[in-house]
This record gives C-alpha cells, sequence and structure tokens, in this order.
C-alpha cells in the first residue's frame, strides 16, 4: 500500500547498493572472470569500476546494462530486472510484483 | 655487516601493503574532499580496494540516488603508481602518475567556481587545455564529466 510505503534513506540505499554490488561479483565470479577481463569485454580502460560497483559505490548505467549482462552470460531482461530490485526496489515492485487494487 | 636503508626498507614496506594509501596519499585526498565537502557536493567518504587490493576512494554524495560523486583509484601502471579518478557511472574523468598534482587542480577549480555543476565539467575542460600540463607528465581524459551533473 502506498500509505506504508516508506521513503528510502539514504542508508538503505547504501544497503541496498552494496547488495547489488555483492550480487555483481558473485555473478562475475562464476561466470569465471577477474575483474579484468570483465572490463577488457566491456570496454573499460580500467577495471577499477567494476571494483567500484562491486563495493557497492556505482551502479552499472542502464545504457551498458546489456553488456555486462551478456558478459556474464545471464539474460539482459533478468539482469536489468535483478539489477532495478537493487537500484530502484519501489519502481521494481510497481513493475514486477502484482499488488491489489 | 649488514647497512640497513631504512627508506628503501618504507619503500618496500609500502609495495607489500598496496591496499592502504600512504600517508601522503591520504592527506591529498582529505584535502579533495574537504573542498567537495565545503562546497556541499560531498558529504562523506569511504575506502575501498579492487580486487587485487588496490586501493579506492570514494566521495559520496548525500543524495542516495547519486551515491558515488568520484572514486579515485592507485593502481600499478608498468611498475609505478598510477592514479584513475572516476565519476559513479563509470566515466574516466581523470589519470596520472601525481595525485598531489590532480587534487591540487581539482581543489582549485573547485574553489573558485561557483556551482559544482560548472565545476567539474569545467575543471576537466580546462585541464585539457592548459599549456604545459597534460604535455608529458599527465594524461588528463575527459569522457563523460558531464555524467557527474
Amino acid at each position: 500500500m502506498i500509505g506504508q510505503q516508506r521513503t528510502k534513506t539514504t542508508t538503505d540505499m547504501r544497503q541496498l547498493r552494496k547488495d547489488a554490488g555483492k550480487w555483481l561479483k558473485d555473478q562475475r565470479l562464476m561466470a569465471g572472470l577477474s575483474q579484468m577481463d570483465l572490463s577488457n569485454i566491456l570496454g573499460l580502460k580500467y577495471y577499477t569500476f567494476i571494483s567500484q560497483v562491486e563495493n557497492g559505490f556505482g551502479r552499472v548505467p542502464s545504457g551498458s546494462m546489456g553488456k555486462w549482462a551478456r558478459a556474464l552470460g545471464i539474460p539482459p531482461a533478468l539482469f536489468a530486472r535483478t539489477l532495478l530490485g537493487y537500484y530502484d526496489p519501489d519502481l521494481h515492485r510497481l513493475l514486477f510484483e502484482e499488488e491489489p487494487l | 655487516m649488514t647497512v640497513m636503508h631504512f627508506g628503501a626498507a618504507r619503500d618496500k614496506m609500502r609495495w607489500k601493503l598496496p591496499q592502504c594509501w600512504h600517508s601522503e596519499e591520504a592527506a591529498e585526498l582529505m584535502r579533495l574532499y574537504a573542498v567537495l565537502n565545503r562546497r556541499g557536493v560531498a558529504t562523506s567518504y569511504e575506502y575501498g580496494e579492487t580486487e587485487g587490493r588496490e586501493p579506492q576512494f570514494y566521495l559520496l554524495s548525500a543524495d542516495p540516488r547519486e551515491d558515488c560523486i568520484s572514486c579515485v583509484s592507485r593502481i600499478l601502471k608498468a611498475g609505478h603508481s598510477w592514479y584513475v579518478i572516476e565519476d559513479g557511472l563509470g566515466g574516466l574523468l581523470a589519470e596520472g602518475y601525481s595525485l598531489s598534482i590532480l587534487v591540487r587542480h581539482a581543489r582549485r577549480y573547485w574553489r573558485s567556481l561557483r556551482g559544482h555543476l560548472v565545476a567539474v565539467a569545467s575543471f576537466f575542460g580546462e585541464l585539457l587545455t592548459r599549456d604545459g600540463f597534460a604535455a608529458d607528465s599527465f594524461e588528463i581524459v575527459m569522457t563523460s564529466s558531464l555524467a557527474l551533473c
């Protein structure tokens, strides 16, 4: 219910971003890639951004989610939906979780 | 008799602990943070490291949607320290071997310009056009500084 939804605080959002980073790291390790491998596939000059995101201090830009998904062997729609759940949980709920009117 | 050179030993110790920022580097990072904090751009900071235990420094915004304004990393490039500054979306803002030069120019521009939105773009734009600055000692890349805005 809308009245019960609370605005995400900075702490909440940072924790969610850390959770997203952990999920991304797990996916990368499952794909058998190092941070440098992934950055090479993504065409990044340095792997430092991969680390930044995995540590929860950055987000995968929506424009490159498809590239990340393919690099990690995850269907792009599933990848984007999962990350949206971390980055914008309210929007994710509206889009993907059915609620009674 | 073995003569120990403490300076060299200290330098070796540093390389054994690449996950740590050196005290001089930490001081530079704090100077950068202080400027951004006074301007209300950054409200906190965090430390982290890469998979290879190379140190990172994150400047954070109070806005949870923005969160990381900029990330400073120290990596090894051809056996030497190399500093990389990126925004929160992976845009490479600047890189070079001297953190103090990076920070000094960043502080000057952030301090002198009125709004941080203008400051970020102007800082990196100006660096590109300064005579003798980007020539041999430094490499500045302005790929997406506007992403910060």
